[in-house]
């Protein structure tokens, strides 16, 4: 009997072959259209993925009190070596360590006097790990001692020059202070790096300074800066004139290397060593995540290594001079969030792709009718002759069953010659198997249509 | 009665052909509704946040002049009668470097206004009040804003007027450049500006926001007022707006260009910045977008399809009208009249179904943006779509039936 089937199923094909490679595209254009759709939506993720990272939500922030500047050096060495953690750094931030710095510019000479327009800014010393678009960390804390432990990830953007670490004798300056000035990279800037926690505050001046790049920053102080006007007579500082603005300490910074700071913090604990007050210590390490998703397991490696050297989670009833950390996720551009807004994509992609089914099984129920009413006589000359309803729809169905087969295998051979529509076989599969079931659900309908009519019916129809 | 049994009645099984291709129409409507609310509300979205951002504006500035200028003077210093930034951008060659883009032109000014009893710094602003109200915000408390035509006249903000005494109507001399005062008739007072890409605040003046790090308030003047205080043409600074924000690179490198051998000019945007802000969400739209336009494309093959085997099964009769005399218009009518019908019950049963289930916010991703949740919006252009790709797809499939009916014999359509 299957021969049989088998035959009518083929010669019947034959007769209705244009019906047959209309189905046959569309089905085949389904498949593609949702491998192609799944691709792109996955394509999407990767690149929206990359992105995220890329601004620094593979980043978080382990704090540590209570642990001598070397120890910090050594461990963040040793952070270095972990599984899944990529760079990571301990920078040294002014806000934090109460250091300001002010970054001048000669713009006018003559035999007797010089005037020189510059900025106050934070100070940032950093060292080769350092990476100026995810590095820079503010803890609210450092601003307002009232305020919750928080990190606010403040991104440096290249702007002109070169964007690297700086070298002993150079410097990194925002967009807002060179604009102000009017200067370019390569112009040889002064540097005054204040400690003013100390009464009288303790100064520092560095000549000879290149600025090597420039950066724009974001973050809340949108390039905020204390601009100022400095006049030096016969070489003696005569007057400075600042702004109104710069009542508060700003987070935009300027990038210095790391041991010129560090040098000038030496300078300034010899000092003060008769005060009383302990000079604030570097306690931030910024640790980069191999990926966004490896971020969980690169906290709790840090946490396992910081715990091996004796050290303890943070709480509030911490003795000062405990040996602590705290580790701190970034707000808003963290893992977390990047996760979140990922899984946004997956959840409209679903949405669009349910759409595209919905459509493709109403479409291959539309061309299913058209082929059921092109054989309505058909049924009925079947029915006449004997056949069985069950036959009947084996023969049909046959037919659905090859077309699909053959939809199948041309959207496979299409997605051979290009890998853009289709990036994976599993992908491949996932979109055939759903396309079928949406043309199985779209057809049989239409399939079982004709043998809920009597053969007698039928043929009347016929006259 | 005649005319809508002709239309549509005589299909015979092929109704349910018919009302089938109206189902497809139907979720063919349904889908493109929804998807193109959905990108509607997504570019909505999009075009609020670059409102506010404005990446499309560059803002050119001349280097800030030495700040000995902008010291407050006090005892018995004469008035000062420079600028805050140097002049040094000829609007001409400015002009000419971004021949295609819209400048705002200005001269921003610090002078003393001396009274008798006092003298006070204010920020002057020369603009262009048509241009600069298109980049900025000014709401007018008194009097009147700034006109083209306008000349020896001022507006400035209510922390200003308060400091300088005056009101609308008011005057008050300014020091200009050739040594000479400048009466200012006041016909404006402002209780807010938004004043695009302001200067820092350097100097004690009168601020609407005491505490922001860049000048809140001033006094604006026309470009004409201002070139006759500084007495000069030269901009100290200018807004160029391209055409659309994906020029601004090319205008960015073409005032560069035009400006590398003067230093002192700098150029600012913020369009870099804004694409690395919403680079996710634009993703995400572009990969939406792609998807709709294969669904649409998908289902008016279908529909077209189905159109053509009704139109197909029913040349006969159509060769029948018009071997009867039916003229070519009436029977095109009738093909076009069927098709319509179609197009339009599938388009209205597929409005229903996407207001229906549309969801009523739509989550795209916007980390560095932040702007919530998008709202699907239901506008002229997501009706006008449907209505375009539902009327494409019927006409493509009747397309070949009238065909045969204006090109062929009547005899052909008669033997089918």
């Amino acid at each position: 009997m299957f021969p049989g089937i088998l035959r009518l199923v083929l010669t019947d094909l034959r007769s209705s072959w244009l019906e047959a490679v209309a189905a046959l595209i569309l089905i085949g254009a389904g498949i593609i259209g949702v491998a192609y759709f799944t691709t792109q939506a996955q394509h999407t993720q990767s690149q929206v993925r990359a992105a995220y990272q890329e601004e620094g939500a593979a980043t978080f922030v382990v704090e540590l009190s209570g642990v001598s500047d070397e120890e910090v050096d050594r461990l963040v060495a040793a952070v270095r070596q972990l599984q899944d953690v990529g760079p990571a750094d301990a920078p040294y931030s002014g806000l934090e360590l109460g250091i300001q710095a002010d970054v001048s510019f000669l713009v006018f000479e003559n035999a007797k006097q010089k005037e020189y327009l510059g900025a106050r800014t934070n100070v940032l010393g950093v060292g080769p790990f350092f990476k100026p678009k995810t590095g820079y960390f503010v803890d609210f804390h450092w601003l307002n001692p009232s305020a919750p432990r928080a990190v606010l990830g403040i991104p440096l953007l290249p702007a002109a020059g070169e964007f690297r670490s700086p070298k002993a004798n150079e410097i990194l300056l925002p967009s807002t202070v060179t604009d102000y000035v009017g200067v370019q990279t390569g112009a040889q800037a002064t540097v005054e790096l204040v400690y003013a926690n100390s009464d009288p505050p303790i100064v520092r001046r560095l000549d000879d300074f290149r600025l090597v790049g420039i950066f724009d920053i974001a973050g809340p102080d949108r390039g905020r800066i204390d601009p100022f006007w400095r006049l030096s007579y016969v070489g003696e500082p005569l007057l400075t004139a600042r702004g109104t603005g710069g009542t508060e300490a700003t987070t935009v910074p300027v990038l210095l290397n790391r041991a010129v700071v560090q040098d000038f913090l030496r300078s300034v604990e010899s000092q003060r060593r008769s005060s009383s007050v302990p000079l604030p210590a570097r306690s931030q390490l910024v640790v980069s995540a191999t990926a966004v998703a490896n971020v969980p397991a690169a906290q709790k490696k840090v946490v396992t290594l910081l715990e091996a050297q004796g050290l303890k989670p943070a709480g509030e009833a911490d003795q000062p001079g405990a040996h602590t950390y705290r580790v701190l996720v970034p707000e808003r551009n963290n893992f977390i969030s990047a996760q979140r807004e990922q899984r946004k994509i997956g959840t409209g992609g679903t949405y669009f792709a349910a759409l595209l089914l919905i459509l493709l099984a109403v479409g291959t129920g539309g061309l299913q009718v058209l082929a059921t009413l092109t054989r309505w006589r058909d049924y009925g000359v079947l029915q006449a002759v004997g056949f069985s309803p069950v036959q009947i729809l084996m023969v049909y169905g046959g037919q659905l069953l090859l077309v699909l087969t053959s939809a199948i295998l041309l959207a496979g051979l299409a997605v051979l010659f290009s890998s853009r529509l289709a990036h994976s076989r599993e992908v491949f599969a996932t979109a055939a198997a759903l396309a079928v079931l949406a043309t199985i659900v779209g057809s049989v309908p239409a399939l079982l249509w004709p043998m809920r009519t009597r053969p007698a019916a039928m043929l009347k129809e016929l006259q | 009665m005649i005319v809508p049994r002709l239309v549509l009645a005589g299909f015979g099984r092929r109704t349910i052909e018919l009302i089938l291709a109206a189902l497809v129409i139907a979720t063919l409507s349904a889908v493109i509704a929804s998807a193109t609310a959905v990108i509607e509300g997504a570019r909505a979205a999009l075009y609020r946040f670059e409102r506010k951002e404005r990446p499309d504006v560059i803002h050119v500035i001349g280097r800030f002049n030495r700040a000995l200028f902008e010291l407050p003077r006090r005892g018995n210093l004469p008035p000062a009668t420079l600028p805050v930034y140097e002049p040094r951008i000829e609007p001409e060659e400015l002009k000419s470097a971004v021949s295609n883009a819209t400048v705002v032109k200005r001269q921003s000014l610090l002078r003393n206004v001396v009274t008798e009893n006092s003298a006070l710094n204010v920020y002057i602003f020369g603009i262009d009040p048509e241009m600069e109200q298109q980049v900025g915000a000014f709401h007018v408390a008194a009097g009147r804003f700034l006109t083209a035509g306008d000349q020896n006249v001022a507006v400035l903000d209510e922390a200003s007027a308060r400091s300088l005494g005056v009101r609308v109507g008011d005057s008050f001399p300014v020091r200009t450049a050739g040594d000479t005062d400048l009466r200012l008739t006041v016909v404006g007072v402002l209780d807010s500006v938004q004043f695009h890409a302001p200067p820092l605040a350097t100097v004690p003046a009168p601020a609407l926001q005491p505490s922001a790090p860049f000048v809140t308030s001033g006094v604006f003047v026309p470009l004409r007022t201002s070139e006759e205080i500084f007495a000069r043409p030269t901009l100290t600074d200018a807004l160029v707006v391209p055409k659309s924000s994906n020029e601004v690179p090319t205008v960015v490198d073409h005032i560069r260009q035009q400006f590398r051998l003067n230093t002192g000019v700098f150029v600012e945007e913020s369009y870099t910045q804004y694409l690395r802000k919403v680079r996710d969400f634009q993703l995400t739209l572009t990969l939406f977008r792609a998807v709709s336009l294969l669904t649409a494309v998908l289902a008016s093959a279908v529909v077209a399809a189905l159109m053509h085997d009704v139109y197909k099964d029913r040349l006969y009769q159509y060769g029948v009208l018009a071997a009867v005399g039916f003229c070519p218009f009436h029977i095109l009518a009738l093909i076009l009249g069927t098709a319509i019908i179609v197009a339009m019950a599938g388009v209205g049963s597929g409005l229903s179904l996407a207001a229906a289930f549309l969801p009523r916010q739509f989550e795209m991703p916007s980390l560095l943006a932040n702007m919530g949740a998008v709202t699907p919006r239901f506008n002229g252009v997501v009706v006008a779509l449907v209505i375009v790709a539902a009327l494409a797809a019927v006409f493509a499939g009747a397309a070949r039936t009238l065909w045969s009916l204006v090109r062929g014999p009547v005899a052909r359509s008669l033997r089918k």
